[in-house]
């Protein structure tokens, strides 16, 4: 009897630690995590449109009235340019790493002008920029990033049925390169 | 003779088992620690961030979603009506009050695990701060019902039990430290027609 009081007990505390295991190693090995979606759908460097409905990508827009694009990149050779222009009353801007946390976030009433210019860097392609900025980064928010891989999300809103079309190409024009530092 | 190993066996079973289940339990049943709670209304600020605590990186890692940044915005969700009583879909309600100060916000519907539910596309599922009619000092009042009611309507009938998401874009409410003082509309039940 003592025996099996002391097997359950042991089995507790077994059980306590394997409760924080899975807790902690979840977000590595749950394949449906926004990263492991982001990486099935598209290449690097492109804006992606997610779909109003439900799909077998797991990525939609499940507000009616947000419509989002997501883009995966790697800064770890070349930085990228994330741009955007276009007729929407309100569009906001976040920047995640590979574990899907927050690194950066704007909209469009932080921005300079009316349109999304914004420059992930490294910190040693920053120092190279502080060095000589190049003319064309000159409007640009530039963003100094911890980790090399990660995507943005832009979201256009379209509170009536006739802003579709334009949150519709506000995403689609958008822009997410790489773009060389010239040496100077 | 077989009483070690039945032992050992009866101990894994009790690490794994227990285990197991209540970490399935806890990432169904909470999005993690953190929650700003107004009202019927609760909201994860920081969710999106590395600062989140482990229970709500699993959560979010499980659910997938593409979450909105600290200057995008901040979605609050009401399981309950202000009676604490769980939001039915074949109840009528009605939301009524003010938001928190933001440039944009939407009301939608979702079942209890955060799927969409739509209504037909004759019907209104949803609603924005564009398109709400409010009263003279700018309040508003919401029908969520089955039937349609006049002003501001959006539909419910879906079996089982469903859940109120007012996100609100561009709005101070994350960072705010005075959070006790923002007015969330309240939710309060009308009736039950076919219960």
């Amino acid at each position: 009897m003592r025996n099996i009081v002391l097997a359950i007990a042991i089995g507790l505390v077994g059980a306590a630690l394997i409760h924080i295991i899975i807790i902690l190693s979840m977000p590595k090995w749950t394949g449906t995590d926004a990263w492991t979606r982001i990486v099935a759908l598209d290449d690097e460097n492109r804006f992606f449109t997610l779909a109003n409905e439900p799909n077998t990508s797991g990525l939609y827009n499940d507000d009616p009235y947000i419509r989002t694009a997501v883009c995966r990149f790697d800064i770890s050779d070349r930085p990228v340019r994330v741009m955007a222009s276009g007729d929407v009353p309100l569009w906001t801007v976040s920047v995640y790493d590979s574990a899907s946390n927050e690194t950066y976030s704007m909209n469009d009433r932080s921005s300079i002008g009316e349109s999304v210019d914004i420059a992930l860097v490294t910190p040693t392609q920053m120092l190279q920029l502080r060095r000589a900025m190049p003319r064309t980064l000159e409007r640009a928010v530039l963003v100094e990033l911890p980790a090399t891989q990660g995507y943005v999300a832009l979201r256009a809103i379209a509170p009536a049925p006739s802003q579709e079309p334009a949150a519709r190409a506000f995403l689609a024009n958008a822009i997410c390169s790489r773009f060389k530092i010239d040496p100077a | 003779m077989f009483r070690l190993p039945v032992l050992v066996l009866l101990t894994l079973a009790v690490a794994f088992g227990i285990g197991g289940w209540s970490a399935a339990w806890t990432l169904k049943a909470t999005s993690g620690f953190g929650a700003i709670k107004l009202g019927s209304w609760s909201a994860y600020p920081k969710v999106q961030t590395a600062s989140a605590d482990p229970f709500a990186k699993a959560h979010r890692a499980g659910e997938g979603r593409i979450l909105l940044g600290r200057a995008e915005g901040l979605v609050f969700t009401a399981l309950t009506d202000q009676d604490g009583k769980p939001l039915s879909g074949r109840c009528s309600y009605t939301v009524s009050g003010t938001t928190p100060p933001s440039r944009f916000w939407t009301l939608r519907l979702t079942d209890t695990k955060g799927a969409p539910v739509t209504a037909p596309p004759q019907f209104p599922s949803s609603i924005n701060s564009w398109n709400t009619l409010r009263n003279s000092d700018g309040a508003f009042t919401i029908q969520v019902a089955a039937q349609a009611m006049p002003g501001n309507w959006i539909r419910l009938d879906h079996p089982g039990n469903v859940a109120l998401v007012l996100t609100l874009i561009d709005t101070p409410t994350a960072g705010s430290t005075g959070l006790v003082e923002l007015d969330m509309p309240t939710v309060s039940m009308i009736g039950c027609d076919h219960a």
